[in-house]
C-alpha cells in the first residue's frame, strides 16, 4: 500500500525498520534517530546496538569501517556534513580502498549519514556539500535522496549493499511529502522523472529536486513547459538516463547546491555536450564563496527557486511574467 | 628478567621471526626488481613472534606500512606476499597494494593502511564486531611511535577504555628517547603514560629481548580476553640502522646464526638482533647450535622457494586496474 507521508517519517521508518530486521545493524552516534525522529521507541529496543561515541568523528567513523568489515553494518550517524571533516581520512582514504585492496574478499559496508548542504544560518563551517569532494573517491556510493520514497528506498539500499555508503541527507527536506511504497525501491544508478514538460529539463539532486520542482510551477505560469530529473544516486551516477532525457529537450539545465568546480552539475554537464545530446546547457551552483550567515547573503548565492526559474527561461530566451 | 619461564623451543618464537628475517632480507637482497617503495621489519620481530604465538581464531589484526613480519610470522604465504611487492598477480591484491598494503583475510588482517595512524580505529570496530560474534577474541592494533603525533590514536585509546573493548595496542617504538621525553615528537615522559592518561594500563617492555615481549604481551592479552579492557605495550625496539635510509639498505649483512655464540664487539647482531637474541636464550636453554641452523635453513628454503614462485608468477593485466572497485549491482 503506497501512503503519503513526510520525508522525515519516511526516514525513521525505514532506519526503524532495517534495526528491527538485521541484527548486524548497528548505530553510532544517534542523531538518525534523534532529535530529528519521533519518540518511536528505537534506541530503547536497540540500547545494545545503538552507542553513543565521544565527539571523536576519527575514531568514530574507524570504529564504524572495522565492526563493518568485521561483518556488522554500521550506520555512522555524523549529524552536519561538516563534521565529517574531522574523520575524513577514514572516509576517503579508508573504507574506499577496502575492497580494491583485498580483491573483493573483504568490504566494509558502512553508512556514514550527514546533514549537507546549507540549513540557512549554519554560517561557513556548518553548510558544506562534501558529496562534490567524494564523488572523485572510487569505492564509496553517494546516495542523495530528495523524496520520502527515496530515503525510503536508499537507506534499504545502503543497509543491502556490500560497499561503503555516504547518504547525503538534508535537513530542508524533513517535511518534503510525498509517496512512499510498501516496498522500497532500491535501485541504483536510474534517475526518476519527477516532472515532464517539453522546453527544457532540469537536473537536480536532493533538496534541489523540491526547488526544482517549485520552479516547474513558476515557469509553467510564464507558458514554460519544464521536465525535472531527480538523480537519486550520485555514484553510481545515472548518466545514460540524463543523456536520454536531454536529447529529448531543448535545453537542458544542471542544478546544484554544491560550489560549481568539481560538482555532479558539472561533470554531467561535460557528459551531455560530449555526447553532443544537447548545445544548450546551463549550470545553477552554489556561488563561489563560504555559505554566509545573514539570510539575504546566503540568497544571493545558494539556488533558490527563482533563481532556478530564471536561469532556465534565460537560457531559452524568454522572460518569466510579472 | 623472567625469560626462563617460557620453554627453549625454537618453534615458539625463533622460527616465525626467521620467517620475516629471512623474507626481508631477501627483498633487499633483490631489490633491483622492486619498482616502488617498501619497508622491512628487521629489528621489529619480537612483536609478530608474540603475534603468532598469541593470535587464536577470531581475532583480528591491524598493522601498518612495515607490515612483513606480522603477516610472515602469522604464517601467510611468502609466494603471495613476494609477489605483491613485485606487482605481479598471485593473490588477490594482484599487484593493487604493494608493500605497505599487504593483508591476509585467512589469518585476521582485513585491511591495512598505510597511512600513519589510519588503521589504528579499525581495531576498535573489529574488537566491537569480533567479540560480540565470538566472545574472548581480540584485535591487535599495531603502530608505531610515530603515530602519537596523530590524533586517532588518542581517540582509540580513549574509546576502548570507554567501552572496554577488547584491543591489545602495540606500539613498535623505534624512536629513541630524547632527554626527558618519550622521544623527539612527544612531550610526555613515556608512551605508558600516555596511555594511562587515557586509562588504558600499559607496560614496556625491552623489544630486544623475545621471551621478554612475548611473556608482557601474553600477559596482557590474556587481561585483554578476560574482559579487563584495552591494554598497551610500549616495546622499545632501536631501529636497525638500514631503516635509516629512504628505501631500506643492506646494514648488516644476511643474519648468520652461528653467530649467536658470539657477542664481542659492538655489532647490531652483537647486541641489538632480536633474532640472534633468541638464538642465544635457545642455546642456553640447551638447545644446540645444529638444531637451530636446520630451523633457519629449511625457513629459509621456504622463502627461497617462495621468491621463485612470486618470479614465475605473471604481471598483474591492465584489467586488474579497473576490478574489484565496487561490488557487483
Amino acid at each position: 500500500v503506497t501512503v503519503e507521508m513526510a520525508y522525515w517519517e519516511a526516514r525513521a521508518r525505514a532506519v526503524s525498520r532495517a534495526i528491527d530486521a538485521d541484527p548486524s545493524i548497528i548505530m553510532v552516534g544517534g542523531y538518525f534517530s534523534a532529535p530529528f525522529n519521533p519518540p518511536d521507541g528505537l534506541i530503547e529496543r536497540h540500547s545494545d546496538r545503538i552507542v553513543q561515541p565521544p565527539i571523536s568523528e576519527m575514531v568514530q567513523c574507524g570504529f564504524g569501517i572495522g565492526a563493518a568489515m568485521a561483518g556488522l553494518r554500521p550506520l555512522v550517524s555524523l549529524n552536519t556534513s561538516s563534521f565529517m571533516f574531522y574523520g575524513w581520512p577514514q572516509v576517503a582514504n579508508e573504507a574506499p580502498n577496502i575492497r580494491y585492496l583485498s580483491g573483493g574478499l573483504v568490504t566494509a559496508p558502512v553508512v556514514f549519514h550527514v546533514l549537507a548542504g546549507s540549513r540557512r544560518f549554519g554560517g561557513p563551517q556548518h553548510e558544506h556539500e562534501p558529496q562534490a569532494m567524494l564523488q572523485n573517491v572510487p569505492g564509496l556510493r553517494i546516495f542523495a535522496p530528495a523524496t520520502p520514497a527515496d530515503v525510503d528506498g536508499l537507506v534499504h539500499a545502503a543497509f543491502h549493499g556490500d560497499d561503503p555508503v555516504l547518504l547525503v541527507d538534508h535537513l530542508l527536506l524533513a517535511h518534503a511529502t510525498g509517496p512512499v511504497p510498501e516496498h522500497p525501491d532500491s535501485a541504483l544508478g536510474r534517475a526518476d522523472v519527477m516532472r515532464r514538460g517539453r522546453d527544457v529539463v532540469i537536473v537536480a539532486y536532493s533538496v534541489m529536486v523540491q526547488r526544482a520542482l517549485l520552479a516547474a510551477e513558476l515557469l509553467a505560469a510564464a507558458g514554460i513547459e519544464a521536465s525535472v530529473l531527480n538523480l537519486r544516486t550520485l555514484a553510481p551516477l545515472p548518466v545514460e538516463d540524463v543523456l536520454r532525457i536531454v536529447r529529448n529537450h531543448p535545453a537542458a539545465v544542471f542544478v546544484d547546491e554544491a560550489h560549481g568546480p568539481g560538482s555532479a552539475a558539472s561533470y554531467l554537464m561535460a557528459r551531455v555536450l560530449e555526447a553532443e545530446a544537447t548545445r544548450r546547457a546551463r549550470l545553477v551552483c552554489m556561488g563561489d564563496a563560504p555559505a554566509p550567515f545573514a539570510e539575504q547573503l546566503l540568497d544571493a548565492l545558494v539556488p533558490t527557486v527563482e533563481r532556478i526559474a530564471g536561469e532556465c527561461a534565460a537560457l531559452l530566451g524568454r522572460q518569466l511574467g510579472e | 628478567m623472567s625469560q626462563h619461564v617460557i620453554c627453549a623451543d625454537p618453534a615458539l618464537l625463533l622460527e616465525p621471526m626467521l620467517r620475516a628475517r629471512r623474507f626481508d632480507e631477501l627483498l633487499i637482497a633483490n631489490a633491483g626488481e622492486i619498482r616502488g617503495h617498501y619497508h622491512v621489519s628487521i629489528g621489529l620481530e619480537s612483536t609478530a613472534a608474540a603475534l603468532a604465538r598469541l593470535h587464536r581464531a577470531g581475532d583480528t589484526v591491524t598493522t601498518t606500512y612495515r607490515n612483513h613480519a606480522h603477516l610472515a610470522a602469522l604464517g601467510s604465504d611468502l609466494a603471495v606476499m613476494f609477489a605483491e611487492v613485485l606487482g605481479r598477480d598471485l593473490g588477490p591484491q594482484r599487484g593493487r597494494a604493494g608493500s605497505t598494503h599487504l593483508i591476509d583475510p585467512t589469518v585476521g588482517v582485513l585491511h591495512t593502511s598505510a597511512m600513519v595512524s589510519g588503521g589504528v580505529p579499525h581495531a576498535l570496530g573489529l574488537a566491537f564486531a569480533g567479540s560480540r560474534a565470538r566472545p574472548g577474541s581480540v584485535a591487535f592494533c599495531f603502530f608505531g611511535d610515530g603515530a602519537f603525533g596523530e590524533g586517532a590514536v588518542h581517540e582509540s585509546l580513549n574509546l576502548a577504555a570507554l567501552w572496554r573493548l577488547p584491543v591489545v595496542f602495540v606500539c613498535e617504538n623505534n624512536g629513541l628517547r630524547h632527554g626527558d621525553q618519550a622521544n623527539a615528537f612527544q612531550s610526555a615522559a613515556s608512551l605508558v603514560a600516555i596511555a594511562e592518561a587515557h586509562a588504558v594500563a600499559g607496560v614496556a617492555v625491552d623489544g630486544r629481548s623475545p621471551a621478554a615481549v612475548y611473556e608482557a604481551m601474553e600477559r596482557l592479552t590474556a587481561e585483554v580476553r578476560g574482559s579487563a579492557g584495552p591494554r598497551f605495550l610500549d616495546d622499545q625496539a632501536p631501529q636497525w640502522e638500514g631503516n635509516r635510509t629512504m628505501f631500506p639498505h643492506d646494514a648488516t649483512g644476511r643474519t648468520a646464526i652461528e653467530d649467536a655464540t658470539r657477542t664481542d664487539g659492538d655489532s647490531w647482531h652483537a647486541h641489538d638482533d632480536p633474532v640472534l637474541a633468541e638464538c642465544r636464550r635457545l642455546l642456553s636453554g640447551g638447545v644446540p647450535l645444529d638444531e637451530l641452523m636446520r630451523v633457519d635453513a629449511r625457513v629459509s628454503a621456504i622463502a627461497d622457494e617462495a621468491l621463485s614462485r612470486a618470479r614465475a608468477a605473471p604481471v598483474a593485466p591492465p584489467e586488474a586496474a579497473l576490478a574489484d572497485v565496487v561490488a557487483a549491482p
